[in-house]
């Protein structure tokens, strides 16, 4: 069957919408460049501003520690949150390794190629939200969305059990 | 070298010019595929868009011997996979490849426009197979890789869907 047989022209993007499509892509994909070609300029500068930070990092570690263990029990609940979650998709990425030894071979790898794709785009996600975090730069609804990431991989990461795609 | 590979190699050299030619090429076929599956058509857009942008970013690791089509509608359709597990509207099929020896996969089969409706009754995985393979050409293999499914659960899906649209067909010829 032709396509032109099935789909009807409210089917199809307008010339107006596809414009405004890419005007969105390519306004999202120059910043990435950008950003990535910054930071390739500068990389030099990066690697001097690392290595200070480190040593400032190894100075103020003891300071920080002992702050960290006191402030620990009045956490706001978003900080324990984020917290919890990390840690509960820690204990079931412990299992996932295996998976990738015992299911690759099957008829199953295609769905497992999947999964191990929309994980490592939630990874990406995950870790660009982390570094806002860490940078202090996390805005309400960034929190929220990073809760929902967290949210989805554990998603995920259940069903892959539930499903019997992780031997258990 | 085709065309396509010339975009794509010199996409991944940053070059916008090139992936607006890849954008023009694919848009029209990923976005019609995708409004079958969502009325809300900024929801589309949104899908279609972060496809293309997750293509871009990751055109690194696409493979030569891939097709640049069926990557990028997989993107799409994990894009829709995962906004629609947190919004909780549906849950996910999960088809199971099971032995399928018994379905007549060479039954044949004509397209009618009155089918359209008793397509729309069936669930989403049923309806992707029919129009990747029927409408948007695509093979067993490649639809298996877009919505990791066995090769041979594709074939089968395909069939069951083609003699249940062919069985309301004669029933309302019936009529």
């Amino acid at each position: 069957m032709k396509p032109d047989e099935f789909y009807r022209n409210s089917d199809l993007p307008t010339p107006k919408a596809q414009e405004r499509m890419w005007n969105t892509i390519e306004n999202e994909i120059s910043e990435k460049q950008n950003g990535k070609s910054i930071f390739f300029l500068h990389k030099r500068s990066f690697i001097y501003g690392a290595a200070a930070s480190i040593i400032l990092m190894l100075a103020t570690y003891g300071m920080y520690s002992g702050i960290e263990r006191s402030l620990a029990n009045s956490r706001p609940d978003d900080i324990k949150f984020d917290v919890a979650y990390r840690s509960a998709i820690k204990e079931l990425e412990k299992v996932v390794p295996a998976v990738e030894k015992t299911v690759v071979n099957t008829q199953n790898a295609d769905i497992l190629e999947t999964r191990k794709e929309q994980i490592a785009m939630l990874d990406t996600e995950i870790s660009v939200l982390q570094r806002d975090s860490k940078r202090g730069d996390l805005s309400g609804l960034k929190q929220a969305k990073l809760r929902q990431l967290y949210r989805q991989k554990l998603s995920i990461l259940q069903e892959m059990i539930e499903n019997g795609e992780i031997p258990l | 070298m085709s065309d396509e590979s010339q975009y794509i190699e010199k996409a991944k050299q940053g070059n916008h010019a090139a992936f607006r030619r890849l954008y023009d090429a694919h848009i029209t076929p990923l976005y019609r595929f995708m409004r079958q599956f969502e009325g809300n058509s900024d929801q589309v857009e949104e899908w279609v868009q972060r496809a293309f942008i997750k293509a871009y970013i990751n055109i690194g690791q696409f493979e030569k011997s891939a097709k640049f089509s069926t990557w990028l509608f997989r993107l799409a359709l994990n894009e829709m996979k995962m906004d629609r597990r947190t919004m909780a509207i549906i849950p996910l099929e999960t088809v199971y490849d099971e032995d399928y020896s018994s379905v007549n996969t060479n039954e044949e089969f004509e397209w009618n426009d009155l089918m359209k409706a008793w397509l729309a009754e069936l669930s989403e995985t049923k309806r992707m197979v029919f129009l990747l393979y029927e409408v948007e050409g695509y093979s067993h293999a490649e639809i298996a890789r877009m919505l990791g499914l066995g090769e041979s659960t594709s074939r089968t899906i395909l069939a069951r869907t083609k003699q249940f649209l062919q069985t309301q067909w004669q029933k309302s010829r019936e009529i």
